[in-house]
């Protein structure tokens, strides 16, 4: 099935099978190996992308909806300011990150503090309530993303 | 070695009207919305979906929101985290509660709030709240259209009262003046089965009177736990509820949780009682 759709702001045509996972195809079709598989069901959140502006876990979407679809991994955010901000804002409050799930993470944080440039302690813990590793302690985790809104803020 | 089966044929109508007539030619499709029910338990690369596959959202009539001084009305393809953008102070608190509920951020951008409703094998969140809230849904098919009220959707064995060709396309939830809305979720959806239970609660309360109470149980499979005896006997009673009262009410709820049909562990039993008494304790506060 050939399917047109945009992956990081470029056009592209692809020739998948429409009941192939998103995840897969952009770890083996273009080599995007932030998002990663872990429990194929949605939960873990590791493989989380940014899906025609939202974040979706990318192990549940199947090829054949992403026609004319607009996806954005972490390897396209990593390189914006956005994502410096949040970068910085998690090392100033001593977050340790993590290989495996920070890349979702920050698309994460990213979502919320479009939406929410200032939340407090329980919207952080309820917008990375779909994360499940259990890598870092919350407290340096929820001032991160303080620290990494009042940066942004700033900026812009 | 795992052969990989045959690629479904899948297809994406824009309106309406080209919807109903693929589905009506071929009606054992697999309609498909955000996927996240059909896709949960399936673990390998290729998804194991059936020969033909019809995703809905592209159907723009399936994705509109509209809103009257009487009801909300939305449509089915759209999804939990948009229905949530609504906002709190314009949906029913206790649907707002449900729908935070439902899955995780990511799942929710997703999960579409008819796929809660249509899932044949379970009743998901919303279902026994909307029952409560007395929402009607739109099934259409081509050729016509009918609304019928949420708890007629599935029989008292959960079987879908859909007919081969008929899709739910919009469901309209009732403005009403529930002062009192308590929604309470126990486990995950990564924990289906026996440590789940979900408990809806509404109350009209005026001068200190219960004037309407709903009670209703879901994560219990194929069927929700509503008893009329219960709200029955708490209407018109004074708030607060005296003591004698409230263990009255607990006690019919564990006679009738032992005469229904539906396997109910013990832990769900404990925490159904704790869920009601919680809820009776709150009418208080009003």
């Amino acid at each position: 099935m050939n399917i047109r759709f945009t992956l990081n702001g470029q056009d592209v045509l692809i020739d998948v099978e429409p009941e192939r996972r998103v995840l897969n195809i952009l770890r083996e079709d273009f080599g995007y190996f932030h998002a990663r598989g872990t429990c194929y069901t949605g939960e873990c959140g590791a493989c989380t992308i940014f899906f025609n502006g939202e974040i979706a876990p990318s192990c549940l979407i199947p090829a054949f909806t992403l026609r004319e679809s607009k996806v954005i991994t972490f390897e396209w955010f990593s390189e914006t300011e956005d994502c410096q901000d949040i970068i910085k804002g998690l090392a100033d409050a001593g977050y340790e990150s993590c290989k495996y799930c920070t890349p979702a993470r920050i698309l994460v944080i990213h979502a919320l503090l479009e939406n929410n440039p200032r939340p407090d302690e329980d919207e952080i813990l309820r917008a990375l309530s779909g994360m499940r590793c259990y890598c870092s302690d919350y407290t340096s985790l929820i001032e991160g993303v303080k620290n990494a809104g009042l940066i942004r803020n700033r900026r812009r | 070695m795992i052969e990989k089966s045959k690629s479904p044929h899948t297809y994406s109508p824009e309106n309406l009207g080209d919807l109903l007539s693929l589905y009506k030619s071929m009606p054992d499709a697999l309609v498909y919305g955000g996927g996240t029910y059909i896709l949960k338990n399936q673990k390998r690369e290729f998804l194991s979906l059936p020969e033909n596959v019809i995703y809905l959202k592209r159907v723009e009539e399936l994705n509109r929101i509209s809103r009257t001084e009487r009801f909300l009305e939305i449509g089915s393809s759209i999804s939990i985290n948009r229905v949530l953008s609504i906002g709190k102070h314009i949906l029913p608190a206790a649907l707002y509660n449900c729908l935070l509920g439902v899955g995780t951020p990511g799942i929710r951008n997703l999960a579409t709030l008819g796929g809660n409703i249509c899932v044949r094998d379970r009743r998901m969140d919303t279902f026994p709240l909307l029952h409560l809230l007395d929402a009607r849904v739109e099934l259409r098919k081509a050729g016509g259209s009918r609304w019928i009220q949420i708890n007629r959707l599935f029989d008292s064995e959960g079987k879908a009262s859909l007919q081969p060709g008929e899709i739910l396309t919009r469901i309209r939830i009732p403005f009403d003046e529930w002062n009192v809305q308590v929604y309470h979720k126990l486990g995950s959806r990564a924990r289906e089965g026996e440590t789940t239970l979900s408990f809806c609660g509404l109350a009209k309360t005026q001068k200190g009177v219960i004037n309407d109470i709903r009670i209703a149980y879901g994560c219990l499979g194929k069927q929700i736990l509503r008893n009329r005896e219960i709200e029955a006997e708490l209407s018109g009673l004074k708030v607060p509820i005296n003591i004698k009262d409230t263990a009255s009410a607990m006690e019919l709820l564990k006679e009738n949780m032992d005469k229904i049909g539906i396997a109910i562990s013990n832990f769900q039993k404990k925490r159904a009682v704790s869920f009601l008494r919680l809820f009776l304790l709150r009418l208080a506060e009003v």
